[in-house]
């Protein structure tokens, strides 16, 4: 009995840190999911055509934000690369943060697995989507409703447990 | 006289007139201070917006200005940020159901602690 309260005490502790730690901090869950996309009025990256947030609705897709000047993208890139040659969910790309010519270049370099590409040089569409840190993809639904979020780059991990059965999911909504 | 009076009454709103402009424009500073000293910055987490020169928190150091500049006052600026990066970005953060242990647990603890103390004491006695 004198030691039941010193006990139970250590096990909430050690309960309440166990999932404390093992949380990743880098990792928030944004409050734009649910969300439309937000509105914006930009360009692809030559220049050539506007686009604005109609793009969004039609298929499901993924919102991926990189950068030439990012390095976890590039570590990323053969996921998104595999995405696009198993033909499994279109990939939108914004482009963040960049010159054009570095974007350009980039992508020659490493393949181009994107429907299409939003400049956002200034960063002003990826302020609203809540970006903080490139490598960041975002899973738009056909409404143009963000479903979900990924921080970080994507991983096979990610991209086979969650990623893929959550698109099924939304799929059978219909 | 009277023409003079009305003179000196002008040139004395001219000579106020910059302080009005002056305190206009400290006003604003001050709410951009309190505002970037309020603020985390998302990609160095236990920096505020002020600490930080991430490239991130330039940039929403200089939304905070244009927004404060267009006249936006502090709750709508923070109601911006937190829509887009949840309430992480308030170093203070509001109380609600989700983080209810975190603003009672210390006192709920303080209870606890203050009761078996009690306890003790009398027993001892």
């Amino acid at each position: 009995m004198k030691y039941l309260f010193p006990l139970i005490f250590f096990f909430l502790i050690t309960i309440l840190l166990f999932f404390g730690l093992s949380n990743n901090p880098n990792i928030i869950r944004s409050p734009l999911i649910g969300k439309s996309i937000p509105n914006f009025q930009l360009t692809n990256i030559d220049g050539t055509q506007s686009i604005n947030e109609n793009i969004m609705s039609g298929d499901l897709k993924l919102l991926n934000v990189w950068a030439s000047w990012c390095f976890a993208c590039i570590a990323e890139h053969s996921v998104l690369t595999e995405i696009n040659s198993k033909n499994l969910i279109k990939i939108y790309g914004v482009n963040y943060k960049d010159s054009a010519e570095d974007a350009l270049g980039w992508l020659k370099i490493q393949g181009n697995p994107y429907e299409i590409n939003i400049f956002d040089s200034e960063g002003k569409f990826s302020l609203d989507l809540g970006v903080y840190g490139v490598p960041e993809t975002f899973l738009v639904d056909s409404k143009g409703v963000i479903r979900a979020k990924y921080i970080g780059a994507l991983n096979r991990e990610t991209l086979y447990n969650d990623i893929l059965p959550l698109i099924e999911k939304i799929n059978e909504e219909k | 006289m009277k023409k003079n009076s009305i003179l000196i009454l002008f040139l004395v709103i001219f000579c106020l007139y910059p302080i009005h402009g002056e305190s206009q424009v400290s006003k604003k500073q001050e709410t951009y201070k309190k505002l970037i000293s309020e603020l985390r910055c998302m990609v160095c987490q236990n920096q505020n917006l002020e600490e930080s020169e991430a490239p991130l928190a330039i940039d929403l150091k200089n939304k905070i200005m244009e927004m404060i500049n267009d006249g936006k006052n502090e709750e709508e600026i923070k109601k911006f940020l937190v829509d887009r990066y949840s309430s992480f970005i308030l170093y203070q953060p509001p109380f609600t159901y989700q983080n209810i242990l975190l603003w009672l647990g210390p006192f709920i603890f303080l209870f606890v602690l203050t009761y078996f103390l009690y306890k003790r004491y009398f027993r001892l006695k």
